[in-house]
């Protein structure tokens, strides 16, 4: 028996009490992921990454048991926003606050409510760490911003990691919908407090209304020995509009699966990402964009600063289906090797069945422009400061969609901490 | 101010400037001209401080002291300046932050207080006048989508700015218009005094005539072969190069 199969048997026996519909999605979903295994190197799409480790590191689930006593006023905050609290895998109901019109669910109600919207990730789902977060699903929530209305202030779902001494493992699932004309700010964040390894299996799946508008930040500051692997899917109806910024500078492995299904005509998505990697790390995106329909538009700006031994990995492919005329896409990888032993892959793919279109992609990967560096230096810019203009001037672009004041500044402060602790000098 | 003597240069083991002697006094302005491949920019690069060349023999002084072992932010804040010949394209990097920066490293050199926000538009906004730019280029990427003429006005937009003591002009003319010339060739006369010297390296005799020269040196095969007044570019503009070639140095 697997290591997962047999905390899954653990973790049934001590959930007897969901209903049956839940608990044969879970088994059905476990056999899928069994059926599917973790990906190998052999597996093209998954190929950058090593799986190996996080299943023989024996994770189990938390339980209440491993709730952190955390003081509320040490956990991050990002400017004026309504904040989620989710510790060690638990939603902190007395730390959340959200206006009544926000409709916030925890994963049993949303299942019994409307189980449809669980389904996904069962018997035909190919990617296996969506199976094993159906099987294994527990910070659950899902929130609603109805039809018409507009948030002023972000929604900060805070995800925090604290306090453990054995290897565990979450499996948060959160379901993000906004009605038509909805306009929202949502700022999804992992934070890691512990040196102590742990696996974080997510999955996020965003769904826009026709006209609905969301900003989503994603920011991943994991600890360094954490697992962190991502599923993001966004659905966009007719004329709505998602921009997303996926930061990450935590764990030892991330691997994130963005997937975005332009659904109706009209629809945007500007995806960016930006990875800062150091020691061991490996940072790791494969984002699919669906045009499905026509005058649909897309953007992705993917970067990785890499430095010491680490690694990272970009795979972008752009679909555009054959009715989908009048699309414009467009995707740029760049990459920046601060050390000799770094490593990047970048894989961009067009897939085009469509004649009328506008797509475009890039890549590159390099070192520092030394040209540049001594452009700054003969303007008396000390050496060091300009490599950390270059470098900072080199990122900003991957996280200049951030509209929100105090998610821009916290990201910008959180990219100089890391630029601070660089040896630029190689 | 500038004074080379014997200067010897290579590039990965091939030598470029073959023995340069060169003497600017406060207050000139001397041209350098010369073919494509003569050197010209070689010679530029290393007075800036650009490490992948090689001073195999000779020196360079400033005001008497020997640059050879002066980083590059080190003679930009004793009063150097180049204006590239192929401005640097810093994508993300704003303008007003990278001249800002620039400014306020020098500032602090000196020992005086650094401007803020407020102070360095104003300042910045008078020097945009003076070279004709508009101001929309502040909020853009360090010559990022600037065309050929924009790029060299900022290189001048960041002399007046910076205010050196000697400023290298590494064909600054290429690429101009005749309208943008006059503008930079202006924008060099009303920024001269008797204590700023400028060394202005050309492959034309052009932006010569807008300017009031002290001494015109032709450079060929790394070498300056002859030194003259202003009348030496009116020759050169008629005769060619070949004229002088055969010349002994």
């Amino acid at each position: 028996m697997t290591g997962f199969q047999s905390e899954f048997n653990t973790m049934m026996k001590r959930w007897d009490h969901e209903p049956e519909a839940l608990t044969s999605l879970r088994s059905s979903s476990m056999e899928r992921f069994n059926e599917l295994g973790l990906p190998t190197k052999s597996w093209e799409e998954w190929q950058y990454a090593d799986f190996s480790k996080i299943e023989p590191a024996g994770y189990r689930m938390t339980t209440a048991k491993d709730l952190p006593s955390i003081p509320e006023g040490t956990l991050e905050k990002i400017g004026d926003a309504h904040r989620i609290v989710i510790l060690n895998g638990h939603y902190q109901a007395t730390m959340t606050d959200l206006p009544k019109e926000i409709k916030i669910q925890t994963l049993m109600d949303v299942f019994q409510s409307e189980p449809s919207a669980l389904q996904n990730g069962s018997v035909s789902e190919a990617n296996p760490f969506r199976a094993l977060n159906t099987a294994f699903m527990n910070s659950g929530l899902s929130v609603e911003i109805p039809e018409g209305i507009i948030l002023t202030k972000p929604i900060h779902l805070l995800f925090h990691t604290a306090d453990i001494d054995e290897a565990v493992m979450n499996h948060p699932r959160l379901l993000i919908q906004l009605g038509a004309n909805a306009e929202a700010v949502f700022i999804e964040h992992y934070t890691g407090g512990t040196s102590t390894p742990y696996f974080q299996n997510c999955v996020t799946d965003v769904s826009l209304s026709d006209n609905s508008k969301m900003d989503h930040i994603r920011i991943q500051e994991e600890g360094v020995s954490a697992s962190h692997i991502a599923s993001t899917h966004y659905s966009i109806g007719a004329n709505g509009s998602a921009t997303g910024t996926h930061f990450v500078s935590g764990s030892a492995l991330y691997r994130q699966n963005i997937s975005v299904s332009l659904n109706g005509q009209g629809a945007e998505a500007n995806v960016n990402g930006l990875c800062l990697s150091d020691q061991n790390q490996h940072l790791d995106h494969f984002v699919t964009i669906d045009h499905k329909k026509p005058h649909c538009k897309s953007g992705q700006l993917f970067k990785n600063i890499l430095s010491d031994t680490s690694s990272g990995a970009f795979n972008g492919r752009i679909m555009v289906r054959p009715d989908s005329q009048k699309t414009d896409a467009q995707q740029t990888n760049k990459n920046l090797l601060l050390s000799d032993s770094a490593l990047m892959n970048s894989n961009p793919q067009l897939e085009i069945y469509a004649d009328d279109v506008k797509c475009a992609h890039g890549s590159t990967s390099g070192q520092l422009d030394q040209e540049a560096v001594f452009y700054l230096q003969s303007r008396g810019i000390k050496e060091e400061k300009a490599k950390l203009i270059l470098i900072n001037g080199f990122a900003g672009e991957a996280i200049q969609n951030v509209k929100n004041e105090a998610a821009h500044t916290y990201l910008d402060n959180r990219l100089n901490e890391w630029l601070e602790n660089r040896d630029t000098n190689t | 101010m500038l004074k080379i003597k014997n200067l010897h240069v290579s590039v990965e083991d091939k030598e470029i400037l073959k023995g340069i002697n060169l003497n600017v006094n406060a207050g000139e302005l001397h041209a350098i001209m010369g073919r494509n491949g003569s050197g010209k920019s070689t010679l530029s690069q290393v007075i800036a401080g650009r490490d992948s060349y090689e001073v195999t023999n000779g020196e360079i002084l400033y005001n008497g002291e020997d640059i050879a072992e002066w980083p590059p932010e080190r003679r930009a804040l004793e009063g150097m300046f180049m204006s590239f010949q192929y401005p640097v394209v810093i994508p993300g990097v704003n303008t007003t932050y990278f001249i800002k920066a620039a400014l306020n490293s020098k500032l602090k050199h000196l020992g005086k207080s650094e401007l803020d926000a407020m102070d360095f538009l104003s300042l910045i906004r008078e020097k945009l006048k003076q070279v004709g730019m508009d101001e929309k280029y502040l909020s853009r990427a360090v010559n990022d989508g600037f065309s050929g003429g924009e790029k060299k006005r900022n290189e001048i937009l960041q002399m007046l700015t910076l205010e050196p003591s000697l400023s290298i002009l590494d064909e600054t003319d290429s690429g101009l218009d005749i309208d943008a010339l006059k503008i930079v060739a202006e924008g060099v006369n009303n920024f001269r005094s008797a204590d700023r010297s400028f060394v202005v390296i050309t492959h034309y005799q052009r932006i010569l005539e807008y300017m009031d020269i002290d001494k015109i040196h032709v450079l060929m095969d790394g070498k300056i072969i002859r030194s003259g007044g202003k009348n030496l570019a009116q020759e050169l503009e008629e005769k060619g190069y070949s004229w002088l070639e055969g010349e002994p140095a």
